[in-house]
């Protein structure tokens, strides 16, 4: 099983937390655009680090990997359970006008 | 990249405050905080309009009691918010200048204020640009080089369009805002880059929580720090608490005390109420080192002098819920970083109303008695932030500020509306900046050929409960049943923390994108180049207009003279048809002052000026046939002539001043 959020942060899936948080410190250094670096390599780094660095979500990706179902991977506590993969848009939303 | 020396120009870090401003720059490996043309670090965030001119900063406070409709204050109150909003309208009453509704369904507030004898309105963002401008001319007068960037400061708790509007505002200044940073982050840095002066760059990894509560708003982050990187961790607070609603507490008990003492309420006169609440405000200072100060002012209203003796304890009691409710948020903040109180190794406290020994007394007790930093400066600690993260943006620091990394973080929750009014969250609160996110919806209806998509931002389970960013809809989604398409959603949050929408209909070959923007009461681009344009021509009007204004004065003050002149001479002295002549020539130029004097500049005015001068002096001569005053006369005519000549002005009257002149016997 591939676990690309350990090669993105460039440590073993047996990393500490400490580990995790000093990798991702390092490399933010590097890919941050307000040092020169690309967005979207910043945020694919951010992610890693927001999954890996929760112990739960680790738990789920470590077992799922990254062909696990999408909610192993969200923190949302207040998402309720989803009867289709999708979520439902109404054509006639609720706004405010 | 060297420009040379008459391009070289400074990226500046601006503190935008409620109530005060403040701008620092990062020079020569170190941050220099600006002091303005008063000699002062921070600037009043005031801006007045008088009869002559505009002025901003100190010297719109100063003249504030005298011309309290047309002194703007509290823009930062107003910015990104709509008029029905409650916070608006609550606010209201207590400002004495005038907001109005801008009729539109986006229902914009406008400052409204009377400019030279004309009503002109106002966006909160053009006032906002105008302190932003003072702000960067302070800059320029220190460095003597244009400033053209700047970092901006924001409450951490600002929502999207707050941060939007006050990046309007700096581009209506002629800034380009290089980014919308958080205040208390900012602040963070400065207390940062202080420790790591003091004691070695910081290896182990540290957590500190900063407590920053100024004017107007009230914000709690906690970061952490670990080599050169701070990464905010979370942030919560309160857009709208700070030092001004504790003078409005102090302020309504000096009112109530008026009544019973006077039976009669003040609370009509604006004068009397802002010269109370400069008072009130002074106490509230006083109160951070004495325990007991007197508020006095001499004929407050209806010619009652107004004292009242406050203690600390009563000014406390007086605020009590304000400072309790300020530690909700650090508890929020607590909790978001997934921290034990213990782990937070200092406190630093932010902004002027942190100096309020029970503000101090509370946090600290929350935190077991634990010391809170002081040592940074509160009241520069955010632009001194501000001014270190404008060079390291803008690449302009030397080696150990380049090296500096700053993670900041969005403050809520970003998501959009689904069936049955709930929110799905695609953005969570305390999500590191810049994030992107995607997540796929699809419809609800078969054959449904559109979807609405509303954007809400906030922390509650239905969207009726956040806070509407705006709307729009996705059209020509290939028809098909319900649950078919896939409709994809993308969410970007930039490094100012500010929002973009992206819709996809993957399924169709024909993809359609949008993007959200121009909503929630924002200004357009077109009204951004034109505030711009407007801010240009007042540069211009401000330098003129000194100049202009004083002429128009005296032209008043000389035809004011004019009329006590004839009313003075009696009909012995004064023929009767000298007289009506002087009397049509005085109610022309007032005819003339009231429409095309709106206009009009210095030499129009100076030139009208001398046109009542000659017809005057043409009949005193009459009067006073004395030979010495004649000749002191036909100088004056021949200035007049000279200003004919030189086309300074027309003679309106039709009647060559030569013919006037008279032979003196």
């Amino acid at each position: 099983m591939r676990l690309r959020l350990y090669d993105l942060l460039g440590v073993k899936p047996e990393a500490s937390h400490e580990e995790i948080r000093r990798a991702y410190r390092r490399l933010a250094l590097k890919l941050h655009p307000d040092r020169g670096g690309d967005s979207k390599a910043f945020q694919e780094l951010a992610h890693a680090y927001e999954v890996l660095s929760n112990e739960e979500r680790r738990a789920a990706y470590d077992r799922f990997g990254d062909e696990g179902p999408l909610d192993a991977l969200s923190p949302s506590p207040r998402r309720h359970p989803a009867e289709d993969i999708f979520d439902i848009l109404g054509s006639r939303g609720g706004g405010a006008f | 990249m060297s420009p040379s020396p008459e391009e070289k120009s400074y990226a500046v870090g601006i503190d935008l405050g409620t109530t005060y401003s403040c701008v620092g720059v990062y020079k020569d490996g170190e941050v220099q905080i600006i002091a303005n043309d008063q000699g002062n670090r921070t600037t009043l965030s005031y801006v007045a309009w008088t009869e002559q001119e505009r002025l901003l900063g100190d010297a719109a406070k100063n003249q504030v009691a005298s011309n309290p409709t047309n002194t703007v204050f509290d823009a930062k109150r107003l910015i990104g918010r709509r008029f029905d909003d409650p916070i608006v309208q609550a606010d209201l009453k207590l400002w004495p200048f005038k907001v109005v509704s801008d009729g539109s369904k986006d229902d914009k507030p406008l400052i409204e204020v009377f400019y030279q004898g004309v009503e002109k309105r106002f966006h909160p963002e053009e006032i906002s640009s105008m302190i932003l401008t003072k702000m960067k001319q302070t800059g320029e007068a220190y460095l003597g080089h244009r400033v053209r960037e700047a970092v901006i400061t924001v409450p951490a708790y600002f929502n999207d369009a707050q941060r939007q509007a006050t990046k309007d505002a700096g581009e209506i200044a002629g800034l380009r805002v290089l980014r919308i940073v958080n205040e208390p982050t900012a602040a963070a840095i400065a207390y940062g880059l202080d420790k790591s002066d003091k004691s070695g760059v910081a290896e182990k990894e540290t957590h500190i929580l900063v407590f920053d509560m100024g004017g107007g708003t009230f914000d709690v982050s906690v970061l952490a720090i670990q080599d050169s990187v701070f990464e905010v961790k979370a942030t919560a607070g309160d857009p709208h608490l700070g030092g001004e609603d504790f003078d409005n507490r102090i302020l309504s008990h000096c009112i109530a005390d008026f009544r019973r003492k006077h039976q009669s309420d003040p609370t009509r006169n604006q004068r009397a109420l802002r010269r109370l609440r400069t008072q009130c405000e002074r106490a509230k200072r006083l109160l951070s080192t004495q325990t007991s100060v007197t508020i006095e002012v001499d004929s407050l209203h209806e010619g009652n002098d107004f004292s009242i003796r406050l203690s600390r304890a009563k000014f406390e009691e007086l605020c009590i819920d304000y400072f309790k409710k300020a530690m909700e948020p650090v508890e929020q903040c607590l909790k978001d970083s997934n921290l034990p109180q213990k782990a937070i190794t200092d406190i630093v406290m932010v902004g002027g109303s942190t100096r309020i020994p029970k503000v101090q007394e509370l946090i600290k007790a929350f935190f077991n008695g634990k010391e809170l930093c002081k040592s940074i400066n509160p009241d520069e600690a955010v632009a001194y932030g501000a001014a270190v993260q404008a060079a390291i943006v803008s690449g302009q620091g030397s080696e150990d500020v380049q090296n500096m990394l700053l993670l900041d973080v969005a403050p809520l929750s970003l998501g959009i509306e689904t069936a049955g009014g709930m929110m799905q969250v695609l953005i969570e609160r305390n999500s590191t900046v810049p994030t992107s996110k995607s997540q796929d919806f699809t419809t609800f209806e078969d054959y449904q050929d559109h979807v609405d998509i509303s954007v809400y931002e906030g922390e509650r389970a239905m969207v009726k409960d956040n806070n509407f960013l705006g709307k729009f809809t996705l059209k020509d989604i290939p028809k098909s049943l319900r649950g078919v398409p896939k409709i994809q959603v993308t969410f970007t949050i930039d490094t100012n923390g500010i929002l973009q929408v992206r819709a996809e209909d993957a399924k169709s070959q024909k993809r359609s994108e949008i993007q959200i923007a121009n909503e929630k009461g924002r200004l357009t681009q077109n009204d951004i180049q034109k505030m711009l344009q407007e801010a240009e021509k007042y540069k211009g009007e401000d330098e003129i207009s000194k100049g202009d204004m004083l002429a128009k004065e005296e032209l008043k003050v000389y035809m004011q003279r004019f009329e006590k002149g004839i009313q003075d001479l009696d009909d012995t002295k004064l023929q009767r048809e000298d007289r009506e002549r002087l009397e049509g020539k005085l109610a022309d130029a007032y005819k003339w002052l009231e429409n095309d004097g709106l206009k009009a500049g210095k030499p129009e005015f100076d030139g009208k000026q001398k046109e009542l001068q000659a017809v005057m002096n043409t009949v005193m001569l009459k009067i006073n046939r004395s030979q010495t005053e004649f000749w002191d006369q036909q100088v004056v005519h021949h200035e007049g002539e000279k200003t004919i000549d030189k086309g300074g002005f027309i003679l309106h009257c039709g009647v060559d001043i030569r013919d006037l002149i008279e032979d003196p016997q």
